[in-house]
């Protein structure tokens, strides 16, 4: 039995490890090709997985000797990755120095998710590397990715507002040059108007935003299409039509209560009619009761 | 006095008369005239306005579905009352047969459309999408860089009179996905100092659970138990079950593992590999509980 005892106490006990279940990162890079000193970039890496039971404890390892001053992580190189979720974003945002060289620089983001405690087992964390490529130069590059249209609705007597989002991929702010809009009737059978937009709004170099311009219309309220053409420089980016909704004036905004009256007042020539009659008749009676009063007065001064 | 407001209230009456009945007689009296007929044709819905994603890039998520959203405006000039159904698509761009693809969740969607905000003629479409993580990246990092993921409408009238439009402004792109999971636990079991596994014994399998190939990166701990530990090239690896000695030491800093698979193409993922483990504890190691950790990190292949 003392045997027994003693080869039990030689044994070393090794638990087995602890398992996460999976884990994965998108996309697995971090590049730009188009960055000048002093530029200021940033990049998303969503971080995944199917099983959100837990929270999981992120740390992001930046290996880039020569640039890690200039990468850093907008919630920190540890946070957690909350239970509940099964996609979390990363924002990766570089600086580059001003005094940075012309190059093209290398480096890794190793990204590795653990439970929030060992348990008291060997446990295996999963991670994911992500590639950094960085490129600095003195090139000038313009050039944007367009997301999404539109024509917000709008009321009678307005502007018509052109917007586009774009994600603006060069290293100077961009705008469409020029938007070409040809406005049609609801049935897509007559234009009623053709021109241009010239002064659309700035986005900034490596933003996603709106770039917005207006043009004068004089549209009824109803329903139209508009066929567009966004142009950067000479080069056609995009050409499609879309639906857009013109409303009756006060529809959307509410007007001052004075425009109102006056709207009411004038809003057909049959009512402009009784209006200018009944004043009239108003009128003449008043002063017809005056000049009755001042005959009693008079008759009874007598 | 009376003869003045007699006379200002048959003046409004009056007056009252000479606008009214003409506006009230008037309609009637030519309704009675004249009867017209019109037949109204039928018009084909058009499909106007699609977005994916609202253009941005799309990112899945290892091992399961994301939810991807395509939207559209639909207008019937017959009203939006004609519009019957709905049929979306979503499909990388190199695709065989583009919008007439066949469904598969590498390359092509379909889903029936949902219409809503309907005002005028026109109505909001909305499709909704569940994306597997497999389906096929068009990022500047993966096989198809040129390519993108298109939305396709297509509206459908009672008549079935129907036109379609897709997003022809935007490039979307489905970015790559790396992805592992790493199951299940190794139970290395209990070893008297002086003694180990004679051959890599233990296994756990690497399943590829993103959109691209990948390889193993692994690396460790030492492995501790108080101040008393096991160096982390203890534990060997490998590919297949091998002598103990031929397998791969562990190491603290991040070793690559080859893995022959693919790119996964059903779900569950159908590429998966297994490595091989064993463990030798030195002699001399003091009795006790070790604790370490490994890390298995997914590189792109």
């Amino acid at each position: 039995m003392k045997k027994v005892y003693f080869f039990l106490l030689t044994f070393l006990l090794l638990l087995p490890f602890f398992a996460l279940a999976g884990f994965g990162i998108s996309p697995p890079y971090v590049e730009n090709n188009w960055l000048v000193p002093g530029s200021h970039f940033e990049q998303t890496i969503m971080l995944s997985r199917s099983e959100a039971k837990e929270d999981l404890k992120i740390t992001v390892e930046i290996e880039a000797p020569e640039i890690k001053d200039w990468i850093k992580i907008d919630k920190g190189n540890e946070f957690i990755f909350p239970a509940g979720k099964n996609q979390y974003p990363m924002i990766v945002i570089v600086d580059v120095p001003e005094n940075a060289g012309y190059s093209t620089y290398y480096g890794k983001l190793r990204i590795k998710a653990a439970p929030l405690e060992a348990k008291g087992q060997v446990t295996v964390a999963i991670g994911a590397v992500a590639d950094i490529k960085l490129r600095v130069s003195g090139e000038k590059f313009a050039d944007f990715k367009i997301r999404t249209v539109s024509i917000p609705d709008f009321e009678e007597g307005e502007p018509l507002k052109f917007v586009v989002e774009l994600e603006n991929i060069g290293n100077v702010k961009i705008r469409p040059s020029k938007v070409h809009l040809e406005i049609w009737d609801n049935f897509h059978q007559q234009v009623l108007k053709t021109g241009d937009i010239l002064q659309m709004s700035w986005v900034d170099s490596f933003k996603v935003g709106k770039s917005e311009g207006e043009m004068k219309v004089d549209l009824k309220s109803g329903q139209y299409w508009a066929e567009y053409e966004i142009y950067k420089d000479d080069e056609l980016k995009a050409e499609d039509k879309i639906r857009f909704n013109v409303h009756s004036a006060g529809t959307l905004k509410p007007k001052p209560i004075s425009k109102r009256i006056s709207e009411f007042l004038t809003a057909s020539p049959l009512r402009v009619a009784v209006i200018s009659i009944i004043g009239t008749l108003f009128f003449v009676g008043i002063v017809a009761g005056f000049f009755s009063l001042l005959k009693r007065k008079r008759k009874s001064g007598k | 006095m009376k003869k003045f407001f007699a006379l200002v209230t048959v003046g409004f009456l009056g007056i009252y008369l000479v606008f009214q009945v003409p506006i009230l007689i008037v309609p009637r009296a030519l309704a009675d005239v004249a009867t017209s007929t019109v037949t109204v044709g039928n018009a084909a819905p058009v499909v106007s306005d699609i977005s994916l994603n609202g253009g941005a890039d799309i990112n899945l998520t290892e091992n399961t579905t994301t939810a991807v959203t395509a939207t559209g405006t639909v207008t019937d000039y017959n009203g939006y009352q004609d519009i019957t159904s709905v049929i979306c698509k979503i499909y990388r761009s190199g695709v065989s047969g583009a919008e007439n693809c066949t469904s598969n969740d590498n390359n092509c969607y379909q889903v029936t459309g949902v219409t809503s905000s309907c005002a005028g003629n026109s109505c909001t479409v909305t499709c909704n999408f569940n994306v597997w993580f497999h389906a096929d990246p068009t990022d500047s990092y993966s096989p198809q860089p040129s390519e993108y993921w298109v939305a396709w409408i297509k509206a459908i009238d009672s008549q079935g009179a129907s036109s379609s439009a897709t997003n022809t402004t935007q490039t979307v792109d489905v970015k790559t996905l790396i992805a592992l999971d790493f199951t299940p636990s190794i139970d290395y079991g209990t070893y008297a100092p002086g003694s180990g596994d004679a051959s890599t014994t233990h296994v756990t399998t690497a399943t590829t659970t993103g959109n691209v190939a990948i390889d193993v990166n692994l690396s460790g701990t030492n492995m501790t138990s108080g101040s008393n530990s096991i160096s982390v090239s203890q534990q060997h690896y490998a590919t297949s079950i091998v002598a103990y000695s031929s397998g791969t030491a562990l190491s603290m800093s991040a070793a690559r593992l080859e893995l022959d698979t693919g790119k996964p193409t059903t779900h569950p993922s159908n590429q998966a590999q297994n490595i091989y483990w064993g463990i030798y504890i030195p002699e001399g190691t003091p009795l006790g509980t070790y604790t370490g950790q490994v890390t298995a990190e997914a590189v792109a292949d």
